[in-house]
């Protein structure tokens, strides 16, 4: 019997680490993610991974797709690690788990027609038992995305803009019926405009069909509109974490703070009145892990963010930062 | 912020048609654009992919590649031949060699992803130092020193120089792209999604930058980007391109708070908005039609939710509706 809250697919302290050469050819270790925990549960939800170049979210993407192991930590799926799944099992951890990519035409054959990717995916899963099934399931689940059938079936990826190409994805999502959707920037190559009409579809797959989605992006303002809950990554590690209007008008964490300063004003009368400086910004962060990731560029840093790895301090209900600032505060346990 | 309306003009186009010969007819990328760009201003131009805004700057450059030809239009550049003498000149009548003169000392460009150009193998000093000289009359001496000051006009140390590409991050990349483009003071910076690429607290940056170049130069930026946020936040006017046409010009602030086309309302209501109310947004429905075979009348009415029957007849002008403020729409005649 599953409830609400147990665990569909969880990050357990997860690192992933990768030697670069450094000084004197002596390899250096690097953690792109470095200790993360995260968890999709059984309720259906939107957690947005914000984080910039760098931040470690598409490598932690990818590992709870299971294309790449962790270094240290486990990945599971329904309790199980995925590493250790059996062949059946796995197959069902596939469909449950289903990605949507950046570039809405990397994913396409161009030498077929769009609709083929629908066609392939109720043939692989088993979808329908008979031609004039398959046919009404894949018009059904156009339909559901908004997407005319007439204007789609029968042309080629390139024929069609990159919202319709990112649509007809959300389509086969829409037949596959997963549980998790991991999408990696799935608007950053749209256009504005088209950006709210895959939003929306993302929001209704969870009210209507309970599809849960793990949204990666650097763009705060697209994870405002999708709700749901928000983990900041900063330079591998998770800065703060909650609910992601109370950690928008509460942030916690100076870095948090500064991403939302650099959000460019949508009321040309309220426009950026302060300076910022270039060597500020990119400085670049430390990889020591007795540290807090963010010490080289943080205004208020004091002599503790250099000698220790900040836990994660309790800001508000289900809201969390790792910064010490908030020593004072609760410190998270593992239970919560 | 300036309202800079009444300032003079600096490049002034009218009935622009720059059109793409194909097996299928003519894909009329630009299909008879009037635009004014005002001196000393950073003018936004705003569009979707497809609407014609890459075909657009190609031609102001005179870089339009065949199967793509300037049609027919004209594109007066007040080009400035003392400090403050213009001369206006026909940018698309001009011969090749004197187009080359005016690349980098007149007009210069930052192309999309910019930064991308660099070449890789290359320190940056003679990448600069070539486009320096090759356009210019200066020694190897003055260009070195132009250099040096671009650089740190810019905020880049002269170090940067001696750099290879890769050991730069992508701001500082895209300094060194904007302090090259300026090297030789030019009169009009087209800068094309130059933050694009970036993440969100390196496009403050060098959205300031541009911002201060713009001020120590006495530049005229037209800055193009689909972004309505990125508008809003540094744009003097603000122009609307659709279907190879403007549909609409203004202030920033006339434009984004005061939408008159329906397609600048879309696009202003689907910047997000950060904080506050949360509500579910429409967003704009259809699709970008093919240069191909624009609609009937006006190339927006398939997806207008104010369509009127004159829509689907008769192309509108652009007009004035007001003193500065133009816009395309039978809604307003």
């Amino acid at each position: 019997m599953t409830t609400e809250n147990d665990i569909v697919l969880h990050a357990k302290n997860v690192t992933k680490e990768y030697s670069v050469p450094g000084a004197f050819l002596r390899p250096q270790h690097i953690a792109a993610v470095d200790r993360v925990s995260l968890a999709l549960k059984e309720k259906p939800d939107i957690i947005s991974l914000v984080g910039e170049s760098g931040s470690g979210k598409t490598t932690l993407s990818r590992m709870l797709i299971g294309l790449t192991p962790p270094t240290e930590g486990e990945i599971l799926f329904r309790g199980k690690n995925v590493v250790k799944l059996s062949r059946e099992e796995k197959r069902i951890y596939k469909r449950s788990v289903q990605p949507v990519f950046q570039d809405p035409y990397s994913i396409y054959n161009p030498f077929y027609k769009i609709e083929r990717a629908l066609e392939v995916a109720i043939r692989n899963f088993k979808l329908a038992s008979s031609k004039d099934e398959a046919r009404f399931l894949i018009e059904e689940s156009l339909s559901a995305v908004d997407l005319r059938p007439g204007d789609v079936i029968g042309r080629y990826p390139h024929q069609l803009s990159g919202g319709q190409c990112q649509r007809v994805m959300l389509a086969r999502i829409f037949l596959i019926r997963p549980k998790v959707i991991i999408a990696d920037e799935p608007v950053s190559m749209i256009d504005v405009a088209i950006r709210t009409l895959f939003l929306n579809i993302l929001i209704d797959f969870r009210e209507k069909q309970g599809i849960s989605c793990l949204f990666i992006t650097h763009n705060l303002s697209t994870a405002y509109y999708v709700g749901g809950q928000m983990m900041v990554l900063c330079f591998g590690r998770v800065s703060e974490s909650g609910e992601i209007g109370q950690v928008i008008e509460n942030p916690a964490h100076p870095y948090t703070q500064q991403l939302l300063h650099s959000i460019p004003s949508p009321d040309p009368e309220k426009r950026w009145t302060q300076r910022v400086s270039l060597e500020y910004v990119e400085r670049p962060f430390t990889y020591e892990s007795n540290k807090c990731v963010y010490v080289g560029r943080c205004p208020q840093a004091m002599p503790i963010c250099s000698q220790q790895r900040p836990p994660d301090y309790e800001i508000g209900e289900n809201h969390y930062a790792a910064c010490f600032l908030y020593r004072d505060r609760p410190m998270r346990t593992a239970a919560d | 912020m300036n309202n800079t309306t009444n300032s003079p003009t600096l490049l002034e186009i009218e009935g622009l048609h720059i059109w793409y010969s194909t097996s299928q007819g003519e894909a009329k990328a630009v299909n008879g654009l009037d635009l004014k760009i005002n001196y000393g201003e950073v003018f936004g131009l705003a569009g979707e992919s497809g609407c014609g805004k890459s075909t657009l700057i190609q031609g102001i450059l005179r870089l339009t590649k065949l199967p793509g030809h300037i049609q027919s239009g004209k594109a007066i550049f007040y080009r400035r031949t003392q400090p403050w003498m213009f001369e206006p000149m026909d940018l698309i009548k001009l011969k090749p060699e004197e187009v080359r003169h005016l690349r980098w000392n007149h007009i210069s460009y930052i192309p999309q992803s910019a930064m991308n150009v660099l070449n890789p193998v290359t320190r940056i000093e003679p990448q600069i130092l070539d486009a320096i000289i090759e356009h210019s009359n200066l020694s190897k001496h003055e260009a070195r020193e132009r250099m040096y000051e671009r650089l740190e006009m810019v905020g880049l140390s002269r170090s940067v120089a001696r750099m290879y590409p890769h050991e730069l991050s992508g701001g500082m990349k895209q300094r060194v792209t904007i302090a090259s483009a300026v090297s030789l003071t030019p009169e009009l910076l087209i800068a094309d999604e130059p933050t694009t690429a970036l993440d969100v607290n390196v496009q403050r940056v060098i959205l300031q930058e541009l911002q201060d170049i713009r001020e120590k130069l006495g530049l005229t930026i037209l800055y193009v980007t689909h972004d309505m946020a990125v508008h809003s936040e540094i744009a003097d006017r603000i122009g609307i391109m659709y279907a190879g046409l403007i549909v609409e010009v203004g202030t920033a602030v006339e434009v984004i708070k005061d939408s008159l086309h329906p397609y600048t309302l879309a696009l202003v209501k689907a910047i997000p908005h950060v904080g506050g109310e949360r509500q579910r947004l429409q967003g704009l429905q259809g699709v970008v039609p093919s240069p191909l075979n624009w609609p009937s009348g006006c190339a927006f009415h398939p997806r207008c939710p104010r369509v009127m029957d004159i829509c689907r007849e008769e192309r509108p002008l652009l007009q004035e509706y007001r003193p500065g403020r133009l816009v395309a729409c039978h809604l307003y005649r």
